[in-house]
C-alpha cells in the first residue's frame, strides 16, 4: 500500500503553537489533506502522551489510531548547542524510558513540547539508539536551530552513533541535499514541522511510503530501506518558499548574496539587523558532488493549495472563503495532491472558476512567480500578470519573466578593486 | 626582538592612531629597518588603511631585527591620548609580549600594553587608474563631510578642468561645495578627464576626523573608482586611505 505520512509536528505544549493543535482536530485535518499517518510530535511531554492515550486506539505497540488516522510516537528535542533532533519511538515504554533518562538533562521536559537538553547531539543519539528510537537531524540546514548551523557534517555532530534519516526542512529539497555526498546513504524525510493544524501548515510536506501496513514497524523498515519497504516520494514546498531559503536580514528580510552578506559582516545595510545565512548558500558551501544516489525517490514540489486560493481571492489564507473553496475542491477530487497535480484544469475551472484554475495551471508548469523566503519570512507566490490576462485555452503560449530578488548593496567593497590588480 | 623608538610630539602620534582607530579595531604594526608600517581593512571591507612612517621621522630608531606587533587600537589610542603636545613618546619592547609606551614631559609616565595576535594583511596597494588629483585643505574636507551628512549618506565628487565639486543629494535637500583654483581651500588640481564618483559619508567622516584644519590632504579618484586620500606626516611619512566607491544606481 501507499500511504502519505507527516512525521514532524508540534503539540499545543510547544512554544508558539496553535491552541487548536489537539488530536481530534489533527486527525480531522489530516484526513482532509489525504495523510494516512501523522507523527504525534512532542510525545516526551507527559500531558500530550495522556491526550494521545485518551483519544487514540492502540493499533500495535508503536501505532495509535484516531478517526482513521494513524499516529506514530514522535518528538523533537533541542541539544546543548540549540540543534534540533527528531525522534521516532517504537512504543510508549521507550518514550517513558527516554523521558526518564533525559529528565536529569532538562528543566522543561515535563512542561515543554520540545524540551531543551544539556547534552550534545552524539549523546542524544546514543540514548535514542539504546531505547530503540530512530533519530536524525530536524530541518538539517536552517540557520538558527539545525545541524548545519553548528557543524560541517553529520559525522561531526553525531560521531560514530547511528542516525537513521535526515529531515530536509521546508527550505531544502532532495536535489539540494544530495549535493553533499555523505547524505547519499541517508533516507530523507520531508515533514511539515507544523505549528498549526490548518491546511496550509499540516502536511505541507509529507513522505509517500510503500509499506504493507500503516504501522511504526513498517515505517521503520521503509526508513531503513528493508524488506522492500521504502519511501517512493518526498513531497514538499518549493524550497524557495521556505523561511530560510535565501540569505536575508532577520529583521527586515532584505535578501543578500552570500558574498555581500560576508562583506557587510552579516549586518543589514538597510536596517542594521542580523543577516542569516540561507539554506541555499549553506548547501552550496558544503556541496561536494553533482552525482545523485540511484535509490533517491523523486521530490515533488508543492505550494499549499490554500495559499494559491488565497492569492487569487486576495484574502487571508485562514479565511472562510478560502477554506470553503479548498474543501469544495478536495471533496470533488479527493485530496490536495490530486487537485495540485492530476485534476484536469478544465474540470477545476468548471467547478470553481477560471482564475484559480489558471493559478493551478501556472503552479504545475512552474509559471508562478516565486518570491523566495529568507531571514525567517516565508516565500510568496504571485500569479504573473501574463497568466492573469491570458484565456484558459491560450495558457500554453505565454512567457513569464523572472525577477531579481537580491538587494544590491549601495556600497562596493574595496576587495573588488584589490583583486583586479 | 627588542626595539626602542622615540617620537618628538606625542600628541601628533596620538592623532594619527586616533584617526586609524575610527576604522579598525586592531592592527599589526611592522617594525622594520626602514620604518614602521601598517596595513589593514575596516571590518566592512570598504576602507583600506596604509600607514608608512620611515625611520627618519623618529628622533631615535633602534631595533634588533624586524618585528610585527599586534595591538588593540582602542587601548593604544586611549593610552596615547594621555600625552600632552610637547611630550616625547617612547615606544619600547623587550623580550616580553608587552609594548611599553612612555610619555616624557614633566614626569616619565610608562604604560604597558599587552600585545595581541593580529593577522597581517598580505596584499599590495593597487595601482589604480586615477584621473583626478586634488590637494585641498583639511578644513574644506571636514566641513564638506559635515554639510553632506545633513542631506544624504553619500557624497559625489565631480571634477573637471579647474573645478572640483562635492555634491550630496537627499530626497528633499541638496548641498553643493564648489572649489576652483581661485579658492583658498583648493591648493592644486589635475584633471585628466571629467570624472565623477560617489562615496559613503560616514566612512569619509571617520577618515577626516583626525585631519588638522590646516593640513594639506591629497585626494585621488577616478570614475567609479576608489578614493585615495593621503595625508603626510612630517613630510616623509604618510597615512593613506583607500575608500571603495558607492554603487551608482
Amino acid at each position: 500500500m501507499f500511504i502519505d505520512a507527516d512525521l514532524h509536528i508540534h503539540s499545543r505544549y510547544s512554544k508558539a503553537v496553535s491552541k487548536l493543535m489537539t488530536f481530534p482536530v489533527l486527525a480531522a485535518n489530516a484526513k482532509l489533506k489525504g495523510l494516512g499517518i501523522v507523527g504525534t510530535g512532542d510525545i516526551l511531554n507527559p500531558r500530550w502522551e495522556e491526550e494521545l492515550l485518551k483519544y487514540g486506539q492502540k493499533v500495535d505497540e508503536g501505532t495509535y489510531e484516531i478517526k482513521g488516522i494513524k499516529f506514530l510516537l514522535t518528538a523533537e528535542v533541542e541539544d546543548n548547542k540549540r540543534v534540533h533532533h527528531l525522534l521516532l519511538f517504537p512504543n510508549i515504554e521507550a518514550v517513558k524510558e527516554m523521558r526518564e533518562r533525559l529528565e536529569r538533562y532538562s528543566n522543561d521536559i515535563n512542561s515543554e513540547g520540545r524540551p531543551h537538553l544539556t547534552i550534545n547531539a552524539a549523546e542524544i543519539a546514543d540514548l535514542a539508539n539504546e531505547v530503540g528510537a530512530l533519530i536524525g537531524p530536524s530541518h538539517a540546514f536552517t540557520p538558527w536551530t539545525a545541524l548545519y548551523k553548528e557543524y560541517n557534517s553529520v559525522k561531526e555532530a553525531y560521531g560514530n552513533y547511528k542516525i537513521h534519516f535526515l529531515e530536509l526542512g521546508l527550505s531544502a529539497d532532495s536535489y539540494m541535499a544530495d549535493k553533499i555526498k555523505a547524505h547519499h546513504k541517508l533516507t530523507y524525510l520531508s515533514n511539515s514541522d507544523a505549528h498549526s493544524p490548518m491546511p496550509h501548515r499540516l502536511g505541507r510536506e509529507f513522505n509517500r511510503f510503500e509499506v504493507e501496513d500503516a504501522t511504526f514497524e513498517e515505517i521503520k523498515k521503509a526508513i531503513l530501506k528493508r524488506g522492500g519497504r521504502k519511501i517512493i516520494l518526498n513531497a514538499g514546498l518549493d524550497p524557495r518558499l521556505g523561511k530560510y531559503h535565501l540569505t536575508a536580514c532577520s529583521r527586515c528580510y532584505t535578501k543578500y548574496r552570500l558574498e555581500d552578506a560576508k562583506r557587510l559582516g552579516w549586518r543589514c545595510e538597510l536596517c542594521g539587523g542580523v543577516i542569516k545565512k540561507g539554506v541555499h548558500d549553506r548547501i552550496l558551501e558544503l556541496a561536494d558532488t553533482d552525482e545523485k544516489p540511484k535509490d533517491r525517490p523523486p521530490y515533488l514540489h508543492l505550494a499549499p493549495l490554500a495559499e494559491i486560493i488565497a492569492m487569487i481571492l486576495n484574502k487571508g489564507v485562514e479565511t472562510k472563503s478560502v477554506k470553503s473553496i479548498w474543501e469544495r475542491l478536495l471533496k470533488e477530487f479527493g485530496s490536495e495532491i490530486r487537485v495540485l497535480v492530476d485534476a484536469p484544469i478544465d474540470a477545476i475551472a468548471e467547478l470553481i472558476g477560471g482564475e484559480i484554475a489558471k493559478a493551478i495551471w501556472a503552479f504545475r508548469n512552474e509559471k508562478l512567480i516565486v518570491i523566495p523566503g529568507g531571514g525567517g519570512k516565508y516565500g510568496e507566490i504571485k500569479l504573473p500578470e501574463e497568466v492573469k490576462r491570458a484565456k484558459l485555452e491560450d495558457l500554453e503560449n505565454i512567457e513569464v519573466r523572472g525577477e531579481d530578488v537580491y538587494y544590491k548593496p549601495k556600497q562596493s567593497s574595496i576587495l573588488s578593486f584589490l583583486k583586479k590588480n | 626582538m627588542p626595539f626602542e623608538i622615540v617620537f618628538d610630539g606625542a600628541k601628533e602620534f596620538a592623532d594619527l592612531i586616533d584617526t586609524a582607530s575610527n576604522l579598525i579595531d586592531e592592527a599589526a604594526f611592522k617594525i622594520a629597518e626602514e620604518g614602521i608600517s601598517m596595513r589593514a581593512m575596516d571590518p566592512s571591507r570598504v576602507v583600506l588603511l596604509d600607514l608608512n612612517l620611515p625611520a627618519s621621522i623618529f628622533s631615535k630608531y633602534d631595533l634588533d631585527g624586524e618585528e610585527t606587533v599586534g595591538v588593540n587600537m582602542d587601548h593604544f589610542k586611549k593610552v596615547l591620548k594621555r600625552g600632552k603636545g610637547k611630550d616625547i613618546l617612547v615606544l619600547r619592547k623587550g623580550e616580553e609580549n608587552f609594548l611599553e609606551i612612555t610619555l616624557e614631559g614633566t614626569a616619565k609616565r610608562t604604560f604597558r600594553l599587552p600585545l595581541i595576535e593580529v593577522e597581517e594583511l598580505e596584499l599590495d596597494l593597487p595601482e589604480l587608474p586615477f584621473t583626478v588629483k586634488a590637494v585641498i585643505l583639511g578644513e574644506v574636507l571636514k566641513e564638506a563631510v559635515k554639510d553632506a551628512s545633513l542631506v544624504s549618506d553619500s557624497i559625489k565628487f565631480i571634477a573637471k578642468e579647474n573645478e572640483f565639486v562635492m555634491r550630496a543629494e537627499g530626497e528633499t535637500q541638496e548641498v553643493e561645495i564648489k572649489l576652483t583654483l581661485e579658492d583658498e581651500g583648493l591648493l592644486d588640481l589635475n584633471v585628466e578627464e571629467e570624472t565623477r564618483s560617489a562615496y559613503g559619508v560616514s566612512y569619509l567622516a571617520d577618515m577626516a576626523k583626525g585631519i588638522g584644519k590646516a593640513d594639506e590632504v591629497v585626494l585621488r579618484f577616478g570614475n567609479e573608482m576608489p578614493l585615495q586620500m593621503d595625508y603626510p606626516i612630517r613630510d616623509e611619512g604618510r597615512l593613506t586611505f583607500l575608500l571603495a566607491p558607492r554603487v551608482e544606481e
